[in-house]
């Protein structure tokens, strides 16, 4: 693990969890990390763990898979540069719910767990920051996964092999 | 103001203590919905944030099939998604039968998360909470779903 240099954090200032931060901010948030690397098939996240860190992609694409109840993993998505990775678990303190495995060598910043929280708890600026950040993230993928699983129950009822879903935010 | 009490202990708040439960009170409102109300507008800038006291409550989302309906347990946070993107809400959440709603306005939420105010980012990372672990059944359901459908 290393600091990051000057050209990670040109890439950091770029991802979106960075962006609106002024320069001294978002200097102070990179320092707080790490830059970690993962081998191609390596896992940065495996479904069940507690959280260590959630990840900003400075390099590199990732695979994420939920897992079903037969145990079997499906790929919901691929993750590129920019995109942050594990903050649901950080955020909800709970387990991984999803496995994310490097699609190639994978360059990364890791935000530790323990870091986020004293961010958060003490209501710092980069913290409550972090928190708008992921929240935006968070909305986005709502929104898409929302349209995915009404039209994917739709589906399901259309064949008559699901009743009314339980959904969540709007 | 709401009573406290009917906030303690709830799901949308964990992470929240007594006297930061006893603080957000103090700026939600009780909105009491007829059977059929409408609470959120798919398509409209929700008003604020919203927990559901009793439930569940039936929410719509419009496709280019037809509506499609699902269900929102009480207890946790809706109204969220519009109030953190500013974006129009993503369905339409509906009073099932007639329901308690907890309701904080857009501009009174956003009033209460300023920095060096640990109360804030805690009340934050409680609506964040609720979000993931919602979008966490939305992305189970998917999961699901889609392997349902290879089955068959």
């Amino acid at each position: 693990m290393d600091a990051p240099n000057h050209s990670h954090r040109e890439l950091l200032l770029r991802s979106r969890i960075f962006a609106g931060l002024d320069a001294a901010e978002a200097e102070a948030l990179a320092e707080s990390g790490r830059v970690v690397r993962f081998a191609t098939d390596a896992p940065l996240v495996k479904h069940g763990d507690p959280a260590q860190a959630l990840y900003v992609l400075l390099k590199g694409t990732c695979d994420v898979f939920g897992r079903g109840s037969d145990r079997t993993d499906v790929l919901l998505a691929t993750a590129k540069a920019g995109e942050v990775l594990g903050e649901m678990a950080l955020v909800t303190r709970g387990a991984r719910a999803a496995t994310v495995i490097a699609a190639e060598p994978v360059v990364a910043w890791a935000l530790p767990a323990e870091v986020f929280e004293e961010l958060v708890q003490t209501g710092d600026v980069r913290g409550l920051h972090l928190l708008r950040a992921i929240g935006r993230d968070l909305c986005s993928r709502f929104r898409e996964s929302v349209v995915d699983s009404a039209t994917l129950q739709d589906e399901l009822r259309r064949r008559g092999l699901a009743g009314v879903s339980r959904w969540g935010a709007v | 103001m709401i009573r406290a009490s009917l906030l303690q202990g709830l799901p949308a708040l964990d992470g929240l203590d007594h006297d930061h439960v006893e603080r957000l009170a103090a700026h939600m409102s009780l909105v009491k919905a007829a059977e059929g109300q409408i609470l959120i507008h798919e398509g409209r800038r929700s008003p604020g944030a919203f927990v559901a006291l009793d439930g569940p409550l039936l929410v719509e989302k419009s496709l280019s099939s037809g509506p499609s309906q699902g269900l929102l347990p009480a207890g946790e946070w809706f109204g969220m998604v519009s109030l953190l993107d500013g974006l129009p809400a993503s369905a339409t959440v509906r009073a099932r039968s007639a329901v308690n709603v907890a309701a904080i306005g857009r501009a009174d939420f956003w009033a209460l998360i300023r920095p060096g105010e640990p109360f804030g980012a805690r009340l934050l990372r409680a609506v964040l909470e609720s979000l993931a672990l919602q979008l966490q059944r939305v992305d189970a359901a998917v999961v699901e779903a889609r392997g349902t459908l290879e089955l068959v």
